[in-house]
């Protein structure tokens, strides 16, 4: 890594006032950028990604910092655009496939909706128990989502017992059986109850991040800013499952680790109540033809599909997945924030690269 | 014969002067703030060399984080502190050689002849030299050195307090 | 021959400490660990990154090694075993220690790199967050010890030890101790989630190696003025007095270390608001209490 920074000097400037007697500061700082506090300063642009510890792979995030605080903020993702449908189309067991493998970290989530978008499009209705069996994968999904921000957070904020911890709660859940994953119940209810009690947690993530609600939050940072913002409210599986969204006020990243806390509790409550998993590996469309739109609550917010059908292949698909939005948040909500703040911010709204769009 | 207290005391003292010269040889203001740092540093060690103990210590104290805090400040407010642009470091050349002449002069002066021998034979030990400094300070010179603080102390307090309503207005405007 | 056995057992302490660390880090207690690690760093191409400022870059891991072996110089590890016995002693420590930020900031701007020049400025700020609370507290045990001997701070704890006769003062000095020494929750200038590694980030080979060992060695220096200070030094029933430093430096180095583990890193703003709205009003305080339990009950 190279930047121009500090050492990088004014060879113009010293062109300039070079056979001066005295050193005219009004003069010599007159072009650099002001910051915010008005003192002219060098600013430094430094690339935190796309292979940053506690960041996720694949982001690239490029700070322009002004002293330790970041004055601009340039993001995008070098791993994104993965669910782009080929020109010939896809047949609907591939597209399953294709749309899963799209996100490596959520890709129980994308499947899930794929087939969910497939069958609206072919006009059929899986019977209440597979709805039920998948929901209770995806929410075990949601459980190794949040444990693996849980372990993004602990290496971000240099919490190293948490980085541990959470890694292996969530392998653990990744390869869990219904019984064992009900066994993570306790633990998950130690965990909870130990961050709460955690000592510099709360002053490190309060008052980190604020988002006020609007169109572009989704999911645990939509209901983080007490917006009523998911899409299992409107499901009529969940609804039978007795299904109550949380949300709180604050908007801070406390808030999202306190949502995320909370959704894993849940999350394992419904899949008490389910009792068993099934896989969405694929649907059975036949040769139908026709228009669909699925949306389902991944672990980081509402994604949906838009799809059409022409005699059993995919032709047309249109994703709009929650990080595509948070990404646009990023260049206001760092502004004047400090570095370490600025990236706490960053990791608190648990973004996934791979998902955004092309 | 030359013992091996002269030999320390020549040694820093070469050095207090050798790192004082690279402070006007570079043309990296961090440099010339470190080598001003490592300039005193060597004069702290040569004050050890010389047994004024609790002068040495204090010396080499008190300049590390002045002297590093004197770095930042030039950071932020010179142009150029990596020194890429070859700035000049010394103004007012004539003025300057002539001060340090007589600056020279004089020490040399005093070096010479002051009778020394008299000031050597009282000197106390390391020891009893700090339990001196310290009733001293608090005794007799304790009304000087507690002006001297609140003083300090007002002029922060209200230099802070000048700044605060010009930061204000700089924020909203 | 002092200086040779202090130095060497500091070389061991600090290693005991990277294997603790390493034990930390992977989950797997190895002996060999380090000494793996150390290997491995010397047989590393050392990179020197591009326009560096080259006296700062090759000189500050060099002298982080050297202020953490100078700080060990006025330590008494048992009686007599002491490399100098300096009547200024108490606060030579502190003298030393001054230059742990110099030696930071000259890693921070030399190698030309941000995560290494915001890494090293910030450390700056935390000296003057944590130099206070070093200083003061030390105040207070010259103070009861009526010297700034060291060995004369030990034997003043003969009846009752520093920790329990000013546990205000060893708390502040702990938690200073700690954000000397950059060890977690204060690791601002090397912050591995913000900086990634920050003032070490653009060192490699045996740069790293020497500025780590600095690092360990700097750890295990103030853990033992943390002993002498405020743990009785030598002192302890049975076993000899170089037993009870060794377990007690390892102990209190132990202790930083673990307690790092289990806390998120602190906020800079935080660090500095914290310590000059709460931990110099309490060392101040606690310079009062000593100054009146003098005066009652030396």
């Amino acid at each position: 890594m190279t930047v121009e920074h500090a050492h990088a000097g004014h060879a113009q400037a010293q062109a300039q006032h070079g056979d001066m007697p005295f050193m005219s500061m009004v003069d010599v700082t007159k072009d650099l950028p002001r910051s915010r506090d008005g003192l002219p300063m060098e600013w430094v642009e430094v690339p935190f990604g796309p292979m940053f510890p506690g960041l996720p792979g694949g982001l690239l995030l490029t700070l322009t910092l002004d002293g330790d605080a970041v004055a601009k903020t340039r993001v995008r993702s070098v791993v994104g655009g993965g669910g782009v449908l080929p020109t010939a189309g896809l047949d609907a067991t591939s597209f399953i496939a294709h749309l899963g493998a799209m996100d490596p970290l959520a890709p129980v989530a994308y499947r899930l909706l794929a087939c969910r978008a497939l069958e609206a499009a072919a006009g059929q209705v899986p019977d209440e128990e597979i709805r039920r069996r998948r929901i209770a994968v995806l929410e075990r999904e949601r459980i190794a989502s949040h444990l693996g921000w849980l372990a993004m957070l602990g290496l971000q904020t240099g919490f190293a017992w948490l980085e541990r911890h959470a890694t292996r709660m969530q392998l653990e859940c990744l390869r869990a059986d219904l019984p064992r994953i009900l066994q993570l119940r306790s633990t998950i209810q130690a965990l909870t109850a130990r961050l709460v009690r955690t000592p510099l947690l709360r002053s490190r993530l309060h008052g980190s991040g604020i988002v006020r609600p609007s169109s572009d939050l989704r999911g645990p940072v939509a209901r983080a800013a007490g917006m009523r913002c998911d899409a299992r409210i409107d499901d009529e599986t969940y609804a039978a499952l007795a299904f109550e969204m949380t949300e709180r006020q604050g908007g801070d990243a406390f808030d999202r680790l306190h949502i995320r806390l909370g959704e894993m509790q849940q999350s394992l409550a419904l899949i008490q109540s389910v009792g068993g998993f099934a896989e969405p590996a694929s649907t059975v469309v036949g040769s139908a033809s026709g228009a669909g739109h699925a949306s389902l609550e991944t672990p980081r917010g509402e994604a949906q599909l838009h799809l059409v059908l022409e005699s059993g292949r995919v032709v047309q698909a249109q994703l709009d997945t929650p990080t595509t939005h948070h990404m646009k948040l990023l260049p206001d909500l760092l502004d004047q924030q400090e570095l370490g703040d600025a990236l706490t911010t960053v990791c608190s709204l648990d973004l996934s690269p791979w998902e955004v769009a092309a | 014969m030359i013992s091996l207290q002269t030999v320390f005391i020549a040694f820093f003292g070469i050095a207090t002067i050798g790192f004082g010269i690279l402070v006007f040889r570079t043309s990296s203001m961090v440099r010339s703030a470190l080598a001003l740092l490592f300039s005193q540093t060597a004069l702290g060690a040569m004050f050890l060399a010389m047994q004024a103990e609790f002068l040495g210590v204090l010396q080499i104290m008190m300049m590390a984080t002045e002297m590093s805090i004197m770095a930042i400040f030039m950071v932020m407010f010179m142009m150029d502190p990596g020194g890429l642009g070859a700035m000049e470091m010394s103004h007012q050349k004539r003025l300057s050689i002539l001060a340090g002449v007589v600056g020279a002069l004089a020490t040399a002066g005093i070096a010479l002849f002051t009778p020394w021998g008299v000031v050597v034979n009282v000197a106390p030990p390391a020891a009893e030299q700090i339990r001196a400094l310290g009733t001293e300070l608090l005794g007799r010179s304790m009304l000087i050195f507690e002006t001297a603080g609140v003083t300090i102390l007002t002029a922060m307090i209200a230099a802070t307090a000048v700044a605060l309503p010009a930061l204000q207005r700089k924020r909203n405007a | 021959m002092n200086t040779l056995v202090i130095v060497l057992s500091l070389l061991a302490g600090a290693y005991l400490v990277a294997v603790l660390e390493a034990w930390l880090a992977t989950g797997r207690f190895r002996l060999a660990a380090p000494a793996w690690a150390a290997v491995a760093l010397l047989g590393r191409e050392s990179i020197v990154p591009r326009t560096p400022d080259r006296i700062f870059f090759e000189t500050a891991p060099v002298l982080l090694l050297v202020v953490a072996l100078l700080v060990s110089a006025v330590l008494p590890l048992s009686p007599g075993l002491i490399i100098a016995d300096m009547t200024t002693g108490a606060l030579f420590v502190n003298a030393v220690l001054a230059y742990v930020p110099v030696a930071l900031l000259m890693a921070g701007w030399g190698p030309n790199g941000g995560y290494a020049l915001v890494g090293g400025w910030r450390f700056l700020g935390q000296t003057i967050a944590y130099s206070m609370l070093i200083v003061m507290p030390i105040t207070a045990v010259a103070m009861r010890a009526e010297s700034l001997l060291t060995t004369a701070v030990v034997t003043s704890q003969g009846a009752v030890w520093n920790i329990v006769y000013q546990p205000l003062g060893f708390v502040l000095f702990f938690t200073a101790a700690m954000a000397v020494s950059f060890l977690p929750p204060f690791d601002l200038p090397t912050a591995g989630g913000e900086l990634a590694g920050g003032v070490e980030a653009e060192y490699t080979g045996v740069r790293l190696g020497v500025f780590r060992l600095g690092r360990m060695v700097l750890v295990v220096s103030l853990a033992a003025v943390t002993t002498v200070f405020y743990l009785g030094g030598w002192m302890g029933p049975v076993l000899p007095p170089w037993a009870w430093s060794a377990i007690k430096i390892l102990a209190v180095s132990s202790t930083m270390l673990l307690t790092g583990h289990y806390l998120p890193r602190i906020r800079e703003a935080h660090l500095l608001a914290w310590c000059w709205k709460l931990g110099i009003p309490l060392a101040l305080l606690n310079i009062f209490i000593v100054g009146v339990m003098v005066l009652i009950w030396p």
